[in-house]
């Protein structure tokens, strides 16, 4: 239960903000198509720990829905026209409007251009609270949501695996560090939190909720004017797996050549 | 020649390996150096020996736990004063925390995760999609610039010359800060979680008892590892199902590994195909695991396991 | 009119009007059923109302248990006669039928009811037997009330037999000639043992209102009885499915108007699934060869139906009520399937064989049910088992449940020469499946077809990475939106191809594609493997040259023979190519024992009881077959865990197209 704290006073309407990126699904196969990579055949999903993001949103709306405290929920996405379906999956599971910054000219690629751009689109909405992925796992760069709580001079803990509110206005939050270990911080809103797997499970939309998705506001905005400050200038592949090395021989020189192996070829020891 | 601040991290005291590799990739710079903590005095003392012109200590005790406003705050004295062209740090979890940060205050454009960096030729080179494709990163001009250098990417490195180390204070008011640092959790047990280890040893039925997945725990402590199990095993009662590796288990994408006595049939791959270095130790020659593997040994996991564990401590000087 | 006359009328008519009083509140509740069509097809549905109601098909299955109701069965028919006979002799005060039929009518008509009456009597001393000495194990699990009910039962049918021999044994007694004596043997026989004089017309009447107060007081026990399924198993049977048995029902998910789907409620099932739970007799047949009741799961079939009897009798007559509900009848209203009736656990066990299906005697299809339930949790409230997520998840972006790549899928194959399907050329659409593309115990299967294939020169040809999952383990896991995207998705690429004929290699795939399909707007020729290869032995288009020495056994797949009935080609395929013909297990064509991977469990846990496969394990490794042949790749994986687990893996599991591949 949420104990209220006299004195603190909340707008009529929370507003819990939500970074969604659409981005190839994990198992897609990463093929180059000339200087870039090739998009043709691959499909496009919900950032997994961006879903970490938008359930831990709806978990919260319904917590402080308890307490009579109404919140929306607005998710934000920087893409082009086809990442609205982003938000369409969102809406299914729980999160009430979005707001589409429509990118079809790859104006931001880099962390900057788009952490800039997704923040100007946060001022709009004055968001209490907003959750994000901790990083997209795309881009693998762990950066953009911790920019855009800095951009709107809000405090922020990344890498979140557990979120307990002590008030309405306040959480408890463990964040995720090397080692299995882990930082536990209190915090006071307005605050952003990115998530990271063990936050929870976003819930599978019923189809009522896919329904209703269909029906939810998207505001469609244009990019605000921002420039990529890291290009990226071209692209490899890592070798295949390929064929099996079998390390053959006694058994003692086998375990020297494996370690020797993965020490010097695979250098993942 | 750029001036270049790095964000070098400690450790009980010792200076982290990682903040040495920072030293490579600004290896022809002017580097100086910022440490947080109030045991950092021999990492401030070590990063002064190895070059850099000016280590800043921040020494206050409050220090000793990472708190994003704070850090940033002390940061952000040192940049405005030393005015540096680069601020580089580890990807680590501090760092992969605060540079973001500080690129966002400053307006700096920010190369993350780099496996390659070079401040001089202010490029780097940074996986893209859980390291399926490889992308070539530039850096365009800019006032300030930032980036963070994963952890084992270069060597570890040393500049010539030495410098001072400065004790320095901050300001910071952590009393009125909406964060506010609680306590830190040990972890529930010396292992990393499965499903975000680096490296995974993993058992399969020809274990055959719960205690002979000891030699598995012992190589696992050696390479600082998680252990996980196929169904088979954790059916039999020799793993936990919380160790349970697969399609109705957990999913793993470690950059090792090392699967014993397992098969591999399809509904273990499904849990761990992604990893990017597979072992397979198995006494069946027909195993399907040895066509999914990048090594494979065929032979008794019982005299293997023991072996590879000696190995790889003398690998690692243990 | 006598007293005699306006007794009877007045007790008929009092007994029909309770009767129908409370028979119509049964009626009523299943009307609050939603709609489903079982109205056409009057052909089929005659020809199997024929076979079962009538030549009780299924039943003789048993042979003791099965001539022991025929009996009863027909005795009731016959005796029905008679009865309306004796209601006739009360309301015209004393007039039997005799007055107006001819004796070579009456006598054979005295026959038989004298006939049926004896009958039926030996019947229900059988029937005590069965119960109280033999203890038939699919009744062990029965509760006291449902014995009690059962033994009630049996005494008011003895009751009903003798009294009416009795009587008509007294009638006998009291004046010989005209009253048809030589046509009722045992009638007569019972006389015979009256002492001389005649009985007091009390005593007559006494016997007289005995019979019919038994019949009346029986008719009105029904609607509380599990033996209702005297009224309703009939009708029941007649409207049984027409549609292939392994078709699912296909609701339409683009109706604006419907805001929930599958069954949450006791009335959001359609009126047959009611129908179904009042017919359940309780017998048990189909819990003796279900997957789950023989590994001590939650679900068993027959509870199933119990319970679900329950809830929907209990809450249609909360419904039914005219007056206001109290707190405890509002939590009825409110009463959800799932948890309230059963755990989540009951429902996510069912591996959708078929088995209480295939033995159902009165035709309750039980497996609908289940699924209804399943899309009630799926579809209105997002619940399902939490392995279960990622397997849809999985199917949605990479359409496998194994989450590999999309554009991989096949890749081995193509790579290896296989040509894609091309309409001009190619005689088959060789469908391979997930498992076929992905898998590489599955992948040794499909290159076996291929060269059987080859080998008899049929032309074929694949889809390669446009092939597309079928939908078919989602539907069973009750989420019917993705399931139908898939189906919608496949049978576009199937069309765009210009399939006409589609060979698979999966049983699933193949019930699917040629039983759900059409539904869907999508018509094709489909075989499995098995089919066409036993097709192409049977007309020497493949010629065998090394026949396997030892022995082998067959696994029956579900969906290959339950559902659709397809026993003898693998074994004629095993006959084929091995010496000896294949032995059979105990549990096998219709009564095969499921391997444990179907209705979407290849992607669950096994939690509770023992393994389903461990079970089919045991009794493969009891055939001292040194081979097991399969005709499906869960059973492959299934199968080969298990005796692994028993630690048999020197039994080698073999598919039917390997064997036949290795005998060329």
């Amino acid at each position: 239960m949420i104990r209220w704290q006299s004195d603190v006073s909340l707008t009529t309407m929370t507003k819990i903000g939500v970074l969604i990126k659409f981005v190839p699904d994990t198992n897609s196969r990463i093929q180059l198509k000339g200087d870039a990579v090739d998009e043709a055949d691959l499909k496009f999903v919900i950032n997994p720990y961006d879903e970490f993001a938008i359930e831990e949103a709806v978990k919260t709306k319904e917590l402080w829905a308890k307490s009579n405290l109404p919140a929306e929920i607005v998710g934000i996405c920087l893409g082009p026209t086809a990442a609205a379906k982003a938000l369409r999956d969102a809406f299914a599971v729980g999160v009430d409007r979005g707001i589409h910054i429509v990118d079809n000219a790859k104006t931001a690629t880099d962390s900057r251009s788009i952490a800039t751009a997704l923040a100007e689109a946060c001022k709009t909405e004055s968001f209490n609270l907003i959750y994000a992925g901790k990083q997209a796992v795309d881009s693998d760069n762990h950066a953009v949501a911790v920019m855009v709580a800095e951009k709107l001079k809000m405090p922020h803990i990344a890498v979140i695996s557990k979120c307990e509110w002590t008030a309405n206005t306040e959480a408890t939050v463990e964040r995720d560090v090397e080692g299995g270990m882990k930082d536990i911080y209190k915090v006071k809103l307005p605050a952003l939190f990115t998530a990271n797997k063990g936050l929870n499970k976003m819930r599978l939309a019923s189809l009522p909720g896919i329904r209703a998705a269909a029906k939810k506001e998207i505001k469609e905005i244009p990019i605000a004017a921002v420039k990529a400050g890291i290009k990226v200038s071209g692209w490899s592949l890592p070798p295949e797996r390929g064929q099996v090395k079998m390390i053959e021989g006694e058994p003692e020189k086998q375990a020297a050549e494996l370690v020797r192996l993965l020490h010097t070829e695979a250098k993942v020891i | 020649m750029k001036k270049v601040l790095i964000i070098a991290e400690q450790k009980k005291g010792s200076l982290k390996k990682a903040s040495l590799e920072l030293l490579t990739a600004a290896k022809n710079d002017e580097v100086h150096a910022i440490i947080f903590g109030s045991q950092a005095k021999a990492a401030a003392d070590e990063l002064a020996s190895k070059g850099v012109k000016e280590v800043f200590w921040i020494k206050d005790a409050k220090f000793d736990h990472y708190h994003p406003e704070a850090f940033a705050s002390a940061c952000e004295e040192v940049i405005k004063t030393l005015k540096p062209d680069y601020v580089i740090g580890t990807a680590s979890s501090q760092g992969k925390d605060l540079v973001p940060k500080l690129a966002a205050r400053f307006d700096g454009p920010l190369a993350s995760d780099c496996v390659e960096l070079s401040i001089d030729h202010a490029k780097g080179k940074h996986p893209f999609f859980s390291g399926k494709a490889l992308a070539d990163v530039a850096f365009e001009a800019s006032t300030i610039s930032f980036a963070t250098l994963r952890p084992n990417s270069l060597a570890a490195g040393a500049l010539t010359g030495a410098g001072k180390v400065t004790e320095t204070s901050s300001n910071f008011d952590f009393a009125s800060s909406p964060i506010q640092y609680q306590k830190s959790t040990e972890a529930t047990s010396d292992r990393p979680d499965l499903t975000e280890a680096g490296v995974i040893v993993s058992g399969g039925r020809s274990l055959k008892t719960k205690d002979n997945f000891k030699i598995l725990f012992d190589l696992a402590d050696t390479l600082g590892a998680a252990v996980g199990a196929s169904r088979a095993a954790v059916d039999e009662g020799l793993a936990g199902h919380d160790m349970q590796v697969g399609q109705t288990g957990k999913t793993v994408n470690p950059s090792l590994y090392l699967a014993f006595g397992i098969s591999g049939a399809i509904q273990h791959l499904a849990g761990m195909r992604t990893s990017k270095v597979i072992v397979a130790v198995n006494k069946d020659p027909n195993a399907p695991l040895f066509q999914k593997a990048n090594y494979g040994i065929v032979g008794d996991l019982f005299v293997l396991a023991p072996l590879i564990t000696e190995e790889c401590k003398k690998q690692l000087g243990k | 009119m006598t007293l005699f006359q306006i007794s009877t009328i007045a007790f008929v008519f009092l007994s029909l009007a309770f009767f129908s009083y409370n028979f119509s509140k049964i009626l009523k509740t299943i009307l609050m059923g939603k709609a489903r069509n079982r109205f056409g097809d009057i052909f089929k549905r005659a020809v199997v109302f024929l076979e079962q109601v009538a030549g009780h098909k299924k039943l003789l299955r048993q042979p003791g248990a099965g001539l022991l109701h025929f009996v009863i069965f027909w005795g009731f028919v016959i005796l029905t006669l008679g009865t309306v006979e004796w209601m006739f002799y009360g309301f015209t005060g004393g007039i039997s039928w005799d007055r107006y039929l001819p004796e070579f009518i009456y006598g054979p008509y005295s026959f038989s009811q004298d006939l049926f009456n004896s009958l039926v009597f030996v019947a229900i001393v059988y029937a005590f037997y069965r119960r109280i000495v033999l203890k038939p194990k699919r009744m062990a699990d029965n509760s006291a009330k449902s014995k009690a009910d059962a033994y009630l039962i049996l005494s008011l049918i003895g009751g009903l037999v003798l009294t009416n021999l009795v009587t008509h044994a007294m009638k006998i007694h009291h004046s010989p000639e005209t009253t048809f004596a030589s046509y009722q043997p045992v009638a007569s026989f019972i006389a015979s043992f009256f002492s001389e004089g005649s009985f007091s017309d009390p005593a007559v009447y006494f016997f007289w209102w005995a019979h019919l107060f038994i019949v009346f007081f029986f008719l009105n026990f029904l609607p509380f009885s599990k033996h209702l399924h005297v009224i309703v198993a009939a009708p029941n049977v007649w409207f049984s499915k027409t549609e292939p048995r392994g078709s699912l029902t296909t609701p339409d998910l683009t109706d604006e108007k419907v805001t929930a789907f599958g069954a949450t409620q006791t009335t959001d099932f359609a009126w047959k699934n009611l129908l179904d739970a009042y017919a359940c007799t309780e017998c048990g047949r189909c819990n003796e060869f279900c997957p789950t009741a023989a590994t001590g799961k939650a679900l068993k079939p027959k509870t199933l139906m119990i319970e679900m009897r329950a809830a929907i009798s209990e809450r249609g007559r909360v419904l039914q009520k005219k007056t206001a509900l109290n707190e405890a009848e509002q939590a009825i209203v409110a009463q959800e399937m799932v948890p309230a009736v059963f755990s989540d656990q009951f429902i996510w066990d069912c591996t959708t064989c078929g088995a209480c299906v295939e033995a159902c005697t009165v035709m309750i299809d039980h497996v609908d049910s289940i699924v209804e339930m399943r899309r009630a949790l799926v579809l209105n409230k997002g619940s399902n088992p939490e392995e279960a997520t990622s397997a849809f998840r999985n199917w949605e972006t990479s359409s496998n449940p194994w989450g590999f790549s999309e554009q991989s899928r096949q890749d081995w194959l193509v790579e290896k020469g296989v040509p894609l399907f091309d309409a001009s050329q190619h005689e088959y659409l060789y469908y391979i499946g997930c498992a076929g593309s992905f898998d590489d115990r599955a992948k040794k299967v499909v290159e076996s077809t291929a060269k059987v294939l080859n080998a008899a020169g049929i032309k074929f040809g694949v889809l390669g990475k446009e092939e597309k999952c079928n939908g078919e383990t989602a539907r069973r896991l009750g989420n019917e939106y993705l399931a139908q995207q898939m189906m919608t998705a496949n049978k576009d690429v199937l069309d765009q191809k210009g399939a006409k004929k589609i060979l698979t290699s999966c049983p699933h795939c193949f019930n699917s594609l040629k039983n759900e399909y059409p539904d869907i707007g999508g018509n094709y020729d489909v075989k499995h493997h098995s089919e066409l290869i036993q097709d192409l032995l049977a007309r020497g288009a493949l010629q065998p040259k090394t026949k396997m020495a030892t022995d082998v056994t067959f696994h029956d797949s579900c969906y290959i023979g339950r559902y659709n009935q397809i026993y003898d080609a693998p074994r004629d395929i095993l006959s084929a190519v091995g010496e000896n013909k294949p032995i059979e297990m105990p549990r096998s064509k219709e009564k095969g024992f499921c391997c444990g991977a179907g209705g979407g469990r290849m992607w669950l846990e096994e939690k509770t009881g023992s393994r389903i496969n461990h079970n089919r394990a045991e009794e493969i490794i009891e055939t001292k077959a040194s081979t097991v042949a399969v005709s499906c790749p869960f059973c492959m994986t299934m199968v080969t865990d298990g005796l692994k687990a028993k630690g048999r893996e020197d039994i080698q599991v073999k598919d039917l197209a390997e064997l036949v591949a290795e005998s060329l």
